[in-house]
């Protein structure tokens, strides 16, 4: 083992920086969803002109094909240079593109991968259903075939920027309703097309990121279909451990530099005796643990990224770091904002931090709850026997 | 930058568990209690498989690796739940290789020394002087078996050898890993100055916190795929599922961890001794957690002598009280 990077690695880290340096937009990212997806295209634009875009995707469709160790320094710099979250370029650049350059036809990767890097279009994703959450393989959005034509009909829920998005990675069942994963196919849906009615649902902080989306007689082209007909399940579950293994890297890593920004706020509050915030001993030792638990999610970081460069397509070892850090997540917020309450009067402090602190709670629901997760863990890292099911009697 | 064991950190891994599984019973086989002092004969295999010079170059008498086989081997010794003078005798090869006693290492690497780590109270607080290491007091882990002494402070480590006047146990939580404050009559035999010894050693420990916790994990996934009530094995069930899967993601986090805080004090960077703590609290948090939730997985078995579950706690234990305790780690964390 050992941590020391070639003298190639070092000289991308420069570049990199002094890129991120003249380039990270000063400006946070807006709430409004038409502003937000202007901002996130444009950044994307911005990465792809300066060279940057699709660091992680190979060369013959347009990206850098780095090494993963380069896209980890990448991420490292992202995140130190204050670099905004991804946001809604999200699912295009981390599961869309990804499961594209594995399981797509020439086609298909023809026309879309070139629109995803260059920031033309926004992507969301359509699996889960208002009777289909953890157990996905129950989804019922049915899509029948009709000539050269899929026809959808079906609701999709928790369909994160649908309001502003261009295409839509979808899961429908072609198959029996009793047919489970078997049955599944995973098409790419044009989001103008008619017959899709988009409800806006407000979350937890009023703010519109996710919707609902309905099908009416939509008719999708079969050219459309990635993988095969019935072949869905593999197609999204390698959509899932994209966003399971390498999508979080930046957000991993900027959790530390978080921590490190409370760390200091609690060496600048004053509480009501004149001492400063890190002297409680409650607030200190939080903050303490969570610097070292920051540390671990970083290590563990730099295992995955080691591991991956003898294995290809994440593993299920990538559920652990997700419900690690989805769960440090949530005490960190929950620690930034009782530092903020306990003892700042500055309302323009609370306010982000609690809003953060709400937001974080879809952390350990979105991507697979931390249910799912352990069970990903009990029986596929550690072997332990799936429960008997009901359906199986 | 590669976090993974190499084949060589891996070879030193497997014959460490090979040598250490026959060695120490973990589970007291019959409800004997596991002995504290590691027996001659095994002493004898550990200094010919070349353990007590491990981290010293070939060119020096060693038997080479690096920090990667320290933290594999020592990952093994926590599994097995070995008793010390290992950790101490290992770090004393170093110790007198760099302080250029010769003769002191050739002894240690052999397997004629036997040196118990000591340290004192509130270590990373105030260190000791050299000029007060003479008599002690100290805290010594391995007091028994041992023929002198290594003494880790932030500010030195070094080799005492001499005889035990005085010894008074602190703490017992664990039989065969039992901390006593001694006092003696020790001369001095190597020093070396700097804190490198004392944040290697705190690593060393957070690799056997991990094996302990690895192996709480291991026994409860074993028995979990085995045990059936209500006609399943009880890992098909949520509740014990999900504990198992929290043991692994603890695991994974606390070795991770450990190999990332190694590999940084490998680097020399002075901001190494972070992640070393860090390394320790966690290894420390995972290891007894996951002690307590082995004992819980095996429902009444677990909480008998005889099956040895709370053989990991109370080293646990023992260990996060070993040269610095989790409190004043954090402690660091929150001033630095």
């Amino acid at each position: 083992m050992n941590l020391n990077f070639t003298k190639e690695d070092i000289e991308f880290r420069d570049e990199a920086r002094t890129w991120l340096e003249e380039h990270v937009p000063t400006e946070p990212p807006p709430d409004a969803l038409q502003a937000l997806r202007e901002f996130d295209l444009d950044w994307q634009r911005t990465q792809y002109e300066g060279g940057w875009a699709g660091i992680s995707w190979p060369k013959q469709y347009g990206g850098r094909g780095l090494s993963v160790i380069q896209q980890l320094i990448w991420h490292e710099e992202y995140a130190s240079a204050g670099a905004p979250n991804i946001g809604s370029c999200f699912v295009g650049m981390n599961h869309a593109g990804p499961t594209l350059i594995e399981c797509a036809n020439d086609a298909q990767k023809a026309e879309h991968l070139p629109l995803i890097l260059r920031g033309e279009v926004i992507w969301c994703q359509g699996f889960s259903e208002p009777d289909a959450g953890s157990d996905l393989a129950s989804l019922r959005t049915r899509a029948l075939i009709d000539g050269d034509e899929l026809v959808v009909n079906g609701r999709k829920i928790w369909t994160s920027y649908s309001p502003i998005a261009d295409f839509q990675e979808l899961l429908v069942r072609t198959g029996s309703l009793e047919s489970r994963h078997r049955g599944l196919t995973w098409v790419i849906c044009d989001m103008t097309a008619p017959g899709i009615t988009i409800r806006p649902i407000p979350n937890v902080n009023g703010i519109v990121h996710f919707a609902e989306v309905t099908y009416d007689e939509v008719r999708v082209p079969l050219e459309k279909v990635v993988g095969k007909i019935g072949e869905g399940w593999n197609v999204a579950m390698a959509t899932l451990s994209f966003e399971r293994g390498s999508a979080f890297i930046a957000h991993q890593i900027e959790l530390s530099r978080t921590i490190e920004d409370l760390m200091n706020l609690a060496r600048e509050t004053s509480m009501s005796d004149g001492r400063r915030a890190i002297e409680d001993d409650e607030t200190g030792r939080r903050l303490a643990l969570a610097r070292a638990e920051a540390s671990a999610l970083r290590a563990m970081t730099y295992r995955a990224v080691s591991r991956a460069l003898v294995e290809r397509r994440p593993g299920p070892e990538g559920s652990m770091i997700r419900l690690y850090y989805s769960e440090l997540v949530q005490r960190v917020h929950r620690l930034g904002y009782d530092i903020a309450v306990g003892y700042s009067t500055d309302g323009n402090l609370s306010g982000p931090l609690a809003r953060d602190y709400l937001d974080s709670l879809a952390r350990t629901i979105g991507g697979g709850s931390k249910e799912i997760q352990r069970n990903i863990i009990g029986e596929r890292v550690l072997g332990l026997p799936r429960q008997h099911r009901v359906e199986q009697q | 930058m590669n976090l993974m064991l190499t084949a060589e950190e891996e070879e030193v891994a497997s014959a460490a568990a090979l040598l250490l599984h026959r060695a120490v019973e973990m589970s007291g086989e019959g409800g004997s209690t596991p002995e504290p002092v590691i027996p001659d004969a095994t002493w004898k295999r550990m200094a010919d498989a070349g353990w007590f010079s491990l981290g010293v170059s070939p060119e020096d008498g060693g038997s080479g690796g690096g920090i990667g086989e320290l933290v594999a081997l020592f990952r093994e010794v926590g599994r097995s739940l070995t008793p010390e003078p290992i950790l101490g005798t290992v770090l004393a090869a170093q110790v007198a290789v760099k302080s250029g006693n010769r003769n002191l290492f050739e002894d240690v690497a052999a397997g004629t020394h036997r040196l118990a780590v000591a340290w004192t109270e509130s270590s990373i607080a105030d260190a000791k002087s050299k000029e007060s290491a003479d008599t002690g007091p100290w805290y010594v882990s391995g007091a028994d078996a041992a023929t002198g002494l290594l003494v880790l402070t932030p500010e030195w480590a070094g080799v005492l050898l001499g005889d035990i006047r005085h010894r008074t146990l602190v703490d017992g939580i664990d039989p065969t890993f039992v901390r006593e404050e001694v006092m003696g009559d020790y001369t001095n035999v190597a020093v070396c100055e700097g804190d490198h010894y004392y944040w290697l050693a705190v690593t060393l420990l957070a690799a056997t916190l991990v094996g302990i916790g690895e192996c709480g994990r291991d026994l409860s996934v074993e028995y979990a795929k085995d045990r059936r009530q209500f006609g399943e094995p009880i890992g098909a069930f949520q509740a014990v599922k999900h504990r198992c899967a929290d043991m692994a993601v603890r695991s994974e986090s606390a070795w991770a961890l450990t190999c990332y805080a190694a590999a940084h004090l490998a680097t020399g960077e002075s901001s190494g001794y972070l992640n070393a703590s860090s390394a320790k609290v966690i290894a420390a948090r995972s290891a007894i957690q996951n002690a307590v939730d082995n004992v819980q997985n095996h429902g009444a078995m677990g909480f008998t002598d005889e099956l040895g579950a709370h053989r990991l706690l109370r080293r646990a234990h023992a260990l996060d009280n070993t040269i610095v305790q989790s409190v004043e780690l954090l402690e660091l964390l929150r001033r630095t």
